[in-house]
């Protein structure tokens, strides 16, 4: 079936929050499991949502890449269920942004008998940082390491507000919360984030 | 160094930390054909939602019979109770 969906969420920020039509046909052809909608999907978000997490993991090129997989796998388990009441995108934010947070509760698990700190800054995360470092600033490094050493809601939040300019309604639908405590949660990880640079910048 | 007191400062920032970083193709091409394949087989079943699958509408349709009859079985000894002398 040779449809094009021309899909508009890819760099139009400014779309309505509610799905478009062309959304709503795609989302009706995954329900079928229609190959070029599959196809579609992938090829419009895989990109946006790898650098999405990529960045909530530390930098880590195969946790990134497994997480990618595990989110549009249950994309299509679970287009049945989906409404259309946010963007595919936010959609799929969400998705990715729990399986990021099942990442993190498995290696939990895994490493309870370790001290928080490591946890904090594990292995994984820790040395894809360090092996990222050789081509980028000073200041980048600094605030990736800073940016990665806060709680991992923290760190999601910040993320979809200032590196995918996200609004807060946008990221309350992602994170499953009201927009008032997405508000809250802003300005702890701002402040958070604030002190950390200025502790390293005194450091 | 700067105390990023201001939000343009904070999105200046972790715009520059966390740039767009793209999958290797090899890789995206891998991944798009095994979602393809797993779409197409039974592997990545349907997830219903809650009140469709099996268990739950089973017995969401035996509560519902249960109040029928319930309801009957009053109703019928109320009807009884009014016509009896």
């Amino acid at each position: 079936m040779a449809q094009s969906y021309k899909i508009m969420a890819l760099n139009n920020r400014q779309m309505a929050d509610s799905i478009s039509q062309n959304e709503a046909q795609l989302v009706k052809d995954l329900r079928r499991r229609d190959p070029m909608a599959v196809a579609e999907l992938y090829n419009a978000y895989a990109d946006r949502i790898y650098s999405l997490v990529f960045n909530q993991v530390g930098r880590n090129r195969e946790v990134a890449q497994d997480i990618v997989q595990e989110t549009f796998v249950a994309a299509l388990k679970s287009a049945a269920k989906f409404r259309g009441h946010s963007k595919i995108y936010t959609w799929l934010c969400s998705i990715a942004n729990k399986k990021v947070s099942d990442f993190y509760r498995r290696k939990k698990r895994q490493t309870k008998y370790q001290t928080t700190k490591a946890l904090e800054l594990d292995q994984l995360g820790g040395e894809a940082l360090a092996a990222d470092s050789g081509d980028s600033g000073e200041m980048q490094e600094v605030t990736r390491q800073v940016l990665f050493s806060l709680p991992l809601h923290y760190r999601q939040v910040l993320i979809l507000k200032y590196v995918e300019e996200m609004p807060v309604l946008e990221i309350s639908q992602i994170m499953g919360r009201s927009p008032k405590s997405i508000e809250g949660l802003l300005t702890r990880a701002r402040n958070e984030l604030r002190t950390k640079l200025a502790t390293q910048s005194e450091g | 160094m700067a105390d990023f007191t201001s939000e343009d400062e904070i999105k200046e920032l972790l715009k520059s930390a966390c740039q767009p970083t793209a999958p290797p193709p090899e890789l995206k091409s891998q991944q798009l054909q095994d979602l393809i394949r797993g779409a197409g087989s039974s592997d990545y079943g349907v997830t219903l939602p809650r009140w469709r699958q099996p268990k739950v509408g089973a017995s969401i349709a035996a509560a519902v019979i249960s109040v029928v009859i319930g309801y009957g079985i009053w109703l019928g000894q109320a009807v009884g109770a009014m016509l009896a002398p």
